[in-house]
């Protein structure tokens, strides 16, 4: 087995074990899984952001409540079809993306992060006091499921039980995974991770730096306000404390942890991130002293997170092939 | 037929004139000479061509285009390509990646399509993306960095890198080319492979280029008319017999002992 056939082997594995899940596992894990779905839609969107265009938002989680905003809003108080409301509220805050970007962007590395924390700060503040609207710190409850919708063949579909939702979450981290690493690998990658590595020089050798900063920024936040969307219709419940400071921040440890600057990466952070809170159940009151003791080991040795360890195991026992110039 | 015309060029940081009223001509297909001693304001004027900076006063024009208020993007998409002093590019990825970046400013401009092309793979995006490798190495094969291509370009030979930086220069497809200090840090040996690439890269690109040096050796035999700065004014210009001989450039610059060294050789 070398290189290249692990590169193919592993998404279709990947893929099975998305397919196999909802046949084995209980209620409970399924929903565990349908949540760690959002949660990679999350992280693979920040990660376009942090890894591939170097600059961290701290506030990625204001983008997510907008989403789920946007679409709660739509359903229960517009009438409109779920359908409608998802890509509506991807392009809500992909629109206040672009728009906070334009002022944001003009700004650097932690300046930059500190930036987008206060505007994520401002979000939250109007969705605490704006009760009219918002419900306030109560949040809104009893969100109605997706619609059905009526395939030919098939007959209807309804979202009531928890399986459909899961293959629905999973479609789209399909779609994110497709659509990042498509522009990751495309021509565009070259202009992205060009800023990323040096912006001065990037600006100096023809990339207009600025206008793919604003495209990314506004496609990380399109994918973050579609999770929103799904997950606000997946758990029938949001308040504004599901999208707090503390939220950005889980999805800068999973980076983190998962290892940036690839797309397995911001996968297995989110997973794993997601599961774990639950294995260490037992031992609750100590969850974060073990978070804290990981997130120092990865740092200090592991620099690459999960994904470059693995990287490195790969390449240690399958060896990369020589490939062909260009390629 | 002129390539580049500055006209007046002014640069004040506060009291100091880094550039004063300086005017010259580049003609298509030249390699022309800045030099002057360490302060004198030689990359200042190619940093205000290049839109580092934007000059005080004056213009600059290139092929008739007027370049001041244009940003450093928009410049390189005109046609001016350009190296920094010391080592400049990207440290941390492959001589390939350095190359296609540079390729990347004459790619499908509009960056939606180059979006949806990116995403959804079209036969034009495909074939494009065939076209800009092919270009890319056609550009390393020229700079003979063929056996480095998947080399991070931080870890390859000091003159090899050097060739990166105008790799990502010459991918850019300038009509202009300013080097700035190619030379410095190389050894005898190198020094001459590296004139004898600055006339490759204007007789079989047909690429324009403007060239700081310290070198006076290089100078002398690569470039074909030489400019002198000192204090941010032009105090000689003309072919590099001149220039030796010119009083004021040996007081200010060369000194005495330099041309005997040139000369000698």
């Amino acid at each position: 087995m070398n290189h290249n056939k692990i590169r193919y082997i592993s998404p279709i594995i990947g893929l099975l074990v998305i397919l196999i899940l909802p046949f084995v596992l209980s209620e409970y894990p399924l929903h565990l899984c349908a949540l760690s779905g959002i949660w990679i839609i999350l992280v693979l969107s920040l990660c376009l952001l942090q890894g591939y265009i170097g600059e961290l938002s701290m506030g990625h989680a204001a983008f997510f409540g907008i989403g789920a905003y946007t679409s709660v809003f739509m359903t229960m108080m517009g009438g409109f079809s779920f359908w409608l409301a998802l890509p509506v509220s991807g392009i809500v805050s992909m629109i206040l993306g672009y728009l906070i970007g334009l002022v944001s962007l003009r700004l650097r590395g932690p300046y930059f992060a500190m930036c987008t924390l206060g505007f994520a700060e401002v979000i939250r503040m109007i969705l605490v006091n704006w009760k009219k609207v918002t419900g306030g710190p109560d949040g809104i409850i009893a969100i109605p499921s997706p619609d059905d919708i009526i395939l030919p063949f098939i007959g209807s579909i309804s979202f009531i039980n928890k399986i459909p939702n899961y293959f629905l979450i999973y479609f789209f981290v399909l779609v994110t995974i497709f659509v990042v690493y498509r522009i990751v690998n495309g021509l565009t990658g070259y202009a992205i991770i060009a800023v990323r590595e040096d912006q001065d020089y990037a600006e100096c050798v023809g990339i207009n730096t600025m206008r793919w900063k604003r495209f990314v920024y506004s496609i990380s936040a399109f994918f973050a306000g579609l999770a929103g969307s799904l997950f606000a219709h997946y758990v029938h419940f949001i308040s504004p404390y599901s999208f707090g400071v503390g939220e950005s921040f889980d999805l800068v440890i999973m980076i983190i942890i998962g290892g940036t600057g690839t797309i397995v990466g911001p996968i297995i952070g989110a997973v794993l991130l997601t599961l774990l809170p639950e294995l260490l159940h037992a031992i609750k009151d100590y969850r974060m002293l073990i978070y804290g003791a990981i997130l120092i080991f990865v740092i200090m040795y592991a620099p690459g997170g999960i994904a470059g360890l693995l990287k490195s195991f790969t390449n240690r026992y399958f060896p990369r092939l020589p490939t062909k110039i260009g390629t | 037929m002129e390539l580049l015309k500055i006209d007046n060029l002014e640069k004040h940081f506060g009291g100091l004139a880094a550039v004063n009223r300086l005017s010259l001509v580049l003609r298509q297909g030249e390699i022309l000479g800045l030099i002057g001693p360490n302060g004198s304001g030689k990359t200042t004027v190619f940093n205000l061509i290049r839109g580092v900076h934007q000059p005080t006063g004056g213009r600059i024009y290139l092929r008739g285009k007027e370049l001041n208020g244009k940003t450093r993007h928009e410049i390189v998409k005109m046609g001016v390509g350009c190296t920094f002093q010391g080592l400049r590019h990207f440290s941390k990825l492959s001589v390939f990646d350095n190359i296609m970046v540079g390729c990347h400013c004459r790619t499908s401009s509009s960056l939606w399509s180059a979006f949806w092309r990116s995403v959804v793979k079209t036969k034009a995006a495909k074939q494009e993306q065939v076209r800009t490798k092919e270009k890319a190495l056609e550009v390393i094969e020229f700079l003979g960095l063929t056996p480095y291509v998947h080399e991070l370009a931080e870890n390859i030979p000091q003159f090899m890198q050097r060739r990166v930086d105008i790799g990502v220069a010459m991918a850019t497809e300038p009509l202009l080319l300013l080097l700035d200090e190619p030379a410095a840090g190389l050894n005898h040996t190198e020094t001459i492979e590296l004139n004898e690439l600055i006339n490759q890269i204007r007789n079989q690109k047909k690429i324009s280029v403007f060239l700081i040096e310290h070198d006076m050796k290089l100078v002398m035999d690569v470039c074909e008319r030489i400019i002198v700065l000192n204090y941010g004014q032009k105090i000689a210009e003309g072919v590099p017999k001149e220039i030796l001989d010119n009083e004021a450039v040996v007081e200010a610059y060369l000194g005495k002992e330099s041309i005997d060294f040139v000369t000698l050789e």
